[in-house]
């Protein structure tokens, strides 16, 4: 084998890694999708008493939910937010 | 036999060189390319409009429509003529106009098909419509610019096209995720203005003053705070301009500040949910309720402050996140802070939560 054929081969096997490469970088790009929850907060007027729990259709900032079991006041969805779900390693 | 093979692949490495080099070959082949590559994202934003066609259609079968295809279609092709520029005459009350002669169309339509419904359903409606309108005029531009680069073998074109895909692809997947939220009625991160004036008011009653705009009265440490926001929980921004206006005319002028608050769109690189502080009216609209706001507030020499809370253009129009749901907490304590120290008491001042108040009463 002369230098010619070694030149010829080392330029194959390089153009074959970079594109190798470029593939896998492309592939890699896409994240995997956190997963989310929506929580409505839901907190006494009185601001003894606060709750979470999932969304539910209908929720709004502001609705009444009830009474209060601590101090008998009204209670009323505080927040409704997205939050990550932390995932336990 | 050696030597014969090394020769052939020399040869053929220096034609297709010289081909490349000084034939077009080099760029029908990179034409070739990026459409074919083009042509797969169309499919993925296709992909992205045709779900949110079919959502809108059973969001609007559920509400009782006698032809929800024919609704979407005529509503996701509803377009705005903009007014005459060159003539800057009277081009806000043109705006104006136009914008409001829209409104009423669309929600004309809204009732035509689905008969009296609540105001806050057909807002809702008319938002998701309002996507799926964006996202079809997104995928037909795309369209266009690809089959005419095609046409033409305008290799330009097709780059320009190539590389701002994947920030049209990025809004697509942003108006497709904001959806959700407008489907259910949840809280987008534009309601942040809105959700701070409900934490200044809670429960105080809302009083309508202008169309799809509401205001309630509170006291923080004996000054008299006017709190104005959209009318919730749809989704709707309502006329805050009108509103603070109508509210210091009211008062005769006898308002010692204006603060208004909204969502700011963020720098790459910001933090989302960061607060930061500033003058002038803090609103995003195209135009007539920030000069109402301007003009009421010269006209009176009062002081307008702008509180705004940092956030992504994809985060402003999809479900609120934790961050921003508590950097309204910082920004009431910070108006708080603005009252106590920059409004002499027993005086009076209109706090503007400015932004979308679907979900937020
Ligand atoms: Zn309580």
């Amino acid at each position: 084998m002369d230098a010619f054929t070694m030149i010829q081969l080392i330029a194959i096997v390089l153009l074959a890694i970079l594109l190798v490469f470029s593939i896998f970088m492309t592939e890699r790009k896409k994240k995997p999708e956190i997963p989310k929850r929506t929580i409505t907060v839901i907190r006494c007027d009185n601001g003894d008493y606060e709750t979470k729990r999932d969304f539910r259709q209908g929720d709004f900032i502001g609705k009444v939910e009830g009474k209060c079991p601590k101090c008998g006041g009204i209670l009323r969805v505080h927040s409704i937010y997205v939050e990550e779900i932390q995932s336990a390693k | 036999m050696d030597g014969d093979i090394q020769g052939i692949i020399s040869t053929i490495i220096l034609i297709s060189l010289f081909l490349m080099m000084f034939t077009n070959i080099g760029q029908k082949l990179q034409l070739m390319f990026l459409t074919a590559n083009l042509k797969s994202k169309l499919a993925i934003l296709e992909k992205l409009l045709n779900d949110a066609l079919s959502r809108s259609e059973k969001l609007l079968a559920l509400a009782g429509s006698k032809n929800p295809k024919k609704t979407v279609r005529k509503l996701t092709e509803f377009f705005v003529i903009e007014p005459v520029s060159i003539e800057p005459t009277d081009i806000i009350r043109r705006l104006a106009h136009i914008l409001d002669t829209r409104r009423h169309n669309v929600r004309r339509i809204l009732v035509e098909d689905l008969g009296e419904k609540s105001k806050h359903e057909l807002s809702n409606i008319e938002v998701v419509l309002e996507v799926t309108s964006a996202l079809n005029y997104l995928y037909k531009v795309v369209r266009h610019y690809l089959l005419l680069g095609e046409k033409t073998s305008n290799l330009i074109l097709v780059m320009q096209l190539a590389y701002l895909m994947p920030t049209i692809l990025k809004i697509a997947d942003a108006y497709h995720k904001s959806l959700d939220a407008f489907e259910k009625g949840l809280p987008i991160g534009d309601g942040l203005g809105p959700l701070v004036a409900y934490r200044l008011t809670y429960n105080a009653p809302r009083k309508p003053i202008v169309e799809e705009t509401v205001y309630s009265i509170t006291e923080i440490d004996g000054r008299l705070v006017y709190v104005v926001k959209a009318e919730g929980p749809g989704a709707t921004v309502g006329k805050p301009g009108e509103a603070i206006e109508k509210l210091v005319e009211k008062e005769k002028g006898n308002i010692s500040r204006i603060i208004t608050v909204d969502a700011a769109l963020k720098l790459e690189g910001e933090e989302t949910g960061s607060i930061a502080e500033g003058v002038g009216a803090a609103i995003g609209d195209p135009g007539p309720e920030k000069i109402r706001i301007e003009r009421i507030a010269t006209k009176y020499n009062i002081p307008v402050d702008a509180l705004v809370v940092k956030m992504s253009a994809e985060e402003a129009i999809q479900t609120m996140n934790k961050k921003i749901a508590e950097a309204a907490d910082k920004v009431v304590e910070e108006i708080k802070d603005i009252i106590k120290h920059r409004v002499p008491k027993g005086g009076k001042v209109i706090v503007a939560g400015i932004g979308n108040t679907i979900g937020i009463i």
